[in-house]
């Protein structure tokens, strides 16, 4: 008997793998300095529990990580593969994502909790998984050669570590970045802090990536190589309208965790109506929050966890959006000649004798493509905007709305905001202009 | 025994006058070669006195531009006027030179009464010995004549189809040229819009300015082109004063299946009017020397009665003759001569077969490289040209691209138009020339 299993050993090294096993997460030897995770591992923490130990977060057009618990690991498989992904109703894209998803679902787990990762590669090409922010043991950094050997398409890695402290955390191919991670191999890790209190953790907490493609008009897969001229910008993989609203109720304590793996741009996220404070990074917590100074615009470095937290106290529907105003587009034409200011009278009836349906576009701005009934090329959404209960907003790309409500029946409620009489703007009256003394270019009212 | 050789004489003379001068027959014959030949009817005034006022109410057709040209075409009539004259010539060869009347009168010491008188009346009877042979010879110029007026006849027909072409090309290149002038209008009318709104530099006006002011030359060229085929074939209509006509105008189609020419060149070869032409001329050279030999060992022969009246008043009758006697000259320098005319006849011919079946060959291959280019054309390339323009038009809508981009890629588009003409233009040309090498003509200059 001996024998036998001796001579099963000995035949399995010959043609099995000969993978040493992982010891991140056993007991660690005594250390100096003491390793970043050194705490969590020997405080052997049991799984975190959604509901129990965190409020889970909201992950808007997304989802999350679906795992199983073996021997008090939580245990995830991420597929790396080439999806079809709609950005857009009318925009389909070919992007390399995780678990048929781009971004790749949230990983949701509690201080502590321990984790092993498989990652099985379905992509054309090698790559690794990093997660970005997480202090581990470096073999597990994911970062190609350096670190590890690259995830030869067919095989799948695992990876096995602990997550010491809560934190937002991203994850990425590190192999290609340029590539991958331009294609779609991108998405966000949320590490709640455990707290048994309810009260003390936020009720309403809210996870966007943010992200940049360049896809021109009717076609379908993104340029990894550009540099510039991207033109299709999302929040969790999706456009501006398509972006599903964030809901709280009135006097709601919130967090948005904004996480950037954008190619080149940094995105200023401005909040309309409110002031919030930054609370956190992909580094770690403000201590202080008394200190903090308030802001309206949190901007998100390429590379970086952006956590902001606010008290819901102003009802309405609150847009939120990237300021660089060119974000705010979809698939905008940056080929197209400057038109404001043409004088058209007359140009287009003369057009549409040589070129039916012929319309000029753009002397008024951006505003014309709004409203334009032209037929346009397939599989394209350029610049199209939200269409809300005053008409086109005229805005696309990075951007979405905060809808805060007094009375909600539930966090699904997206419906428009009911605004109290007399507190939207309207053309004025000429008693008012009247009253105060304004003069238009029509003469004195 | 005098008045029966006197009377034989006058019959013989009245007899042999048996051709007309009126070449109606000739030219009916020609007619109906010209029918067989290339399907053309060539009409009469005045069997058709309405038919040509009532065709030019309406554009007129290829068909009907040809038949206008037979009808009209003063070269016609000039042609008809060469059968006329060979006709005459063949009524001249049938007819017997006049006979020579000779008469004397001598007097004695010039008193009043003639002492000696003589008279005679004598006949070239080489001439009439010759007679057939000279029938003969005028019989195959005339069919010579023919054959060079079928011949001028067809190049006619070919010429008209090919001016008629012209200027339907010329007719539909003007209009997209002028189009394509529209487009570029358009655009420097954008330019100078988006210029005035302080949108682009005056160096991208000027681009506009400069491509839509050279434009205008073509235009006007294109219009040249047009008066100049609408005079090339007016002329061929044969209207000298000012008269309203139009061509219809034909779809960019042509014939859906490329037609059967692998026998061109046998076809080309047995209908060759030139070809007829130079196989009568040797026949005509064969004849002409056998008369001229024959004339030359013989200059003279004639026979007739000759009569004296002497001094004392009697008469005295009798025949007399004149015969060259061949003693020097036996025709040996003019048979020569005739042998190697008759050579190199016969060596002009083959070349001539060889030049014929060259340009049948090359007819039949241009056509069919002719016929694919239109094809292709018309079945891929403008449709492509058409679909890039429709995406352009899509991305326009789109805000990718602007309004000049559009109008460039809409003259772009109109120019493969222009190219697709001019493949319809050769296919048609080619045309005529196939069917002239089918009636029998070889082509001349404007041809291959």
């Amino acid at each position: 008997m001996k024998l036998f299993w001796l001579s099963l050993i000995c035949l399995s090294s010959l043609w099995g793998d000969n993978s040493e096993p992982l010891t991140t997460l056993s007991s660690p030897p005594e250390a100096f300095p003491p390793r970043p995770w050194a705490k969590a591992l020997k405080a052997n923490l049991p799984p975190a529990e959604p509901g129990k130990d965190y409020t889970p977060v909201v992950v808007p057009n997304g989802s999350k990580a679906d795992y199983k618990m073996v021997d008090g690991v939580k245990v995830f498989h991420l597929t790396a593969e080439v999806i079809d992904w709609n950005v857009a109703d009318n925009l389909k894209i070919k992007a390399w994502g995780y678990n048929g998803s781009f971004p790749g679902p949230v990983i949701e787990l509690g201080a502590g909790d321990r984790v092993r990762i498989y990652v099985t590669n379905r992509l054309p090409a090698p790559t690794t998984t990093h997660w970005h922010g997480v202090l581990l043991p470096c073999g597990m950094d994911g970062v190609s050669a350096l670190t590890q050997p690259a995830i030869q398409p067919g095989e799948t890695f695992v990876y096995e570590f602990i997550f010491p402290d809560s934190g937002t955390f991203m994850y990425h191919s590190h192999h290609d970045s340029m590539t991958q991670e331009g294609m779609g191999q991108a998405g966000m890790i949320v590490v709640h802090e455990r707290q048994k209190v309810k009260d003390l953790r936020p009720d309403r907490d809210f996870m966007i990536l943010l992200h940049e493609m360049s896809i021109p008009v009717q076609t379908s897969n993104p340029d990894a190589s550009a540099m510039s001229g991207f033109n299709i910008l999302t929040m969790n993989g999706k456009v501006f309208p398509n972006t599903e609203p964030l809901v709280a109720k009135l006097g709601d304590k919130v967090w948005v965790r904004y996480g950037n793996l954008s190619a080149m741009d940094h995105h200023p996220i401005h909040l309309h109506g409110y002031n919030f404070k930054i609370i956190g990074s992909d580094g770690g917590w403000a201590k202080d929050k008394s200190v903090l100074i308030p802001e309206t615009t949190v901007l998100v470095p390429v590379g970086a966890v952006k956590v902001i937290e606010f008290l819901a106290n102003n009802p309405g529907d609150w847009i939120f959006h990237c300021h660089m105003t060119h974000h705010t587009m979809n698939q905008m034409g940056h080929e197209f000649p400057n038109m404001v200011g043409m004088d058209t009278n007359g140009f287009d009836e003369k057009v549409r004798k040589l070129i039916p349906g012929y319309m000029t576009m753009g002397t008024r701005g951006m505003h014309d493509m709004a409203h334009s009934k032209m037929p346009l090329p397939e599989n394209s959404i350029p610049m199209f905007g939200y269409t809300g209960q005053f008409g086109s907003t005229v805005m696309g790309g990075m951007a979405n709305v905060l809808r805060v409500r007094e009375d909600l029946k539930d966090y699904n409620d997206t419906s428009p905001y009911d605004f109290p009489k007399g507190t939207v703007a309207r053309p004025a009256t000429k008693e008012e202009l009247s009253r105060d003394g304004i003069q238009t270019h029509q003469g004195k009212e | 025994m005098l008045k029966k050789f006197l009377l034989f004489s006058f019959l013989l003379l009245t007899g042999c006058c048996r051709f007309g001068s009126d070449p109606c027959c000739a030219i009916q014959e020609v007619e109906e070669e010209i029918c067989l030949r290339s399907g053309n009817e060539i009409l009469s005034y005045d069997l058709n006195p309405c038919w040509l006022e009532e065709k030019l109410q309406e554009p007129l057709d290829l068909n009907t531009a040809v038949q206008i040209t037979l009808l009209n075409n003063p070269r016609m009539q000039a042609l008809y006027c060469e059968l006329g004259i060979s006709q005459a010539e063949l009524m001249q060869a049938a007819l017997f030179k006049n006979p020579i009347f000779s008469f004397s009168a001598r007097y004695e010491n010039l008193t009043n009464a003639a002492s000696i008188i003589e008279m005679g009346l004598m006949q070239n009877f080489l001439d009439i010995l010759l007679k057939p042979q000279k029938i003969r010879l005028a019989k195959e110029e005339l069919n010579r004549v023919k054959a060079h007026v079928e011949a001028t006849i067809l190049d006619i027909i070919w010429e008209t189809k090919r001016a008629f072409w012209a200027l339907d090309a010329a007719q539909k290149r003007l209009l997209v040229q002028e189009d394509i002038l529209e487009a570029s209008e358009l655009a420097f009318d954008a330019a100078k819009r988006l210029r005035e709104a302080g949108n682009i530099t005056r160096m991208e006006l000027g681009v506009e300015e400069a491509f839509f002011v050279e434009l205008v030359t073509k235009v006007s060229s294109a219009k040249n082109a047009v008066m100049n085929a609408r005079e090339d074939l007016q002329a061929l209509l044969g209207f000298c004063e000012p008269i309203e006509w139009q061509i219809e105008e034909t779809p960019l189609e042509i014939d859906p299946c490329l037609p059967d020419l692998d026998c061109l060149a046998f076809e080309a070869l047995s209908n060759s009017l030139d070809l007829k032409m130079l196989w009568q001329e040797m026949r005509i050279t064969s004849l002409s020397y056998g008369i001229q030999i024959q004339e030359t060992v013989v200059p003279e022969f004639s026979l007739g009665p000759d009569s004296e009246k002497e001094p004392e008043g009697t008469w005295f009758v009798g025949p007399a003759f004149s015969i060259g006697v061949p003693l020097f000259d036996f025709g040996k320098a003019k048979s020569a001569e005739g042998r190697s005319t008759l050579y190199k006849l016969g060596w002009d011919y083959q070349a001539k077969v060889l030049e014929i079946r060259k340009q049948a060959n090359k007819a039949r291959f241009s056509l069919k490289t002719a016929w694919e280019n239109f094809t292709q054309a018309k079945e891929a390339i403008l449709p492509a040209n058409e679909r890039v323009f429709h995406e352009t038009h899509l991305q326009f809508n789109a805000m990718q691209l602007g309004v000049i981009e559009l109008l460039k890629m809409k003259q772009t588009e109109l120019n493969t138009q222009l190219m697709a003409i001019d493949f319809f233009e050769n296919y048609q040309n080619l045309k005529a020339d196939v069917e002239k090498l089918q009636s029998g003509r070889m082509l001349t200059g404007g041809g291959l």
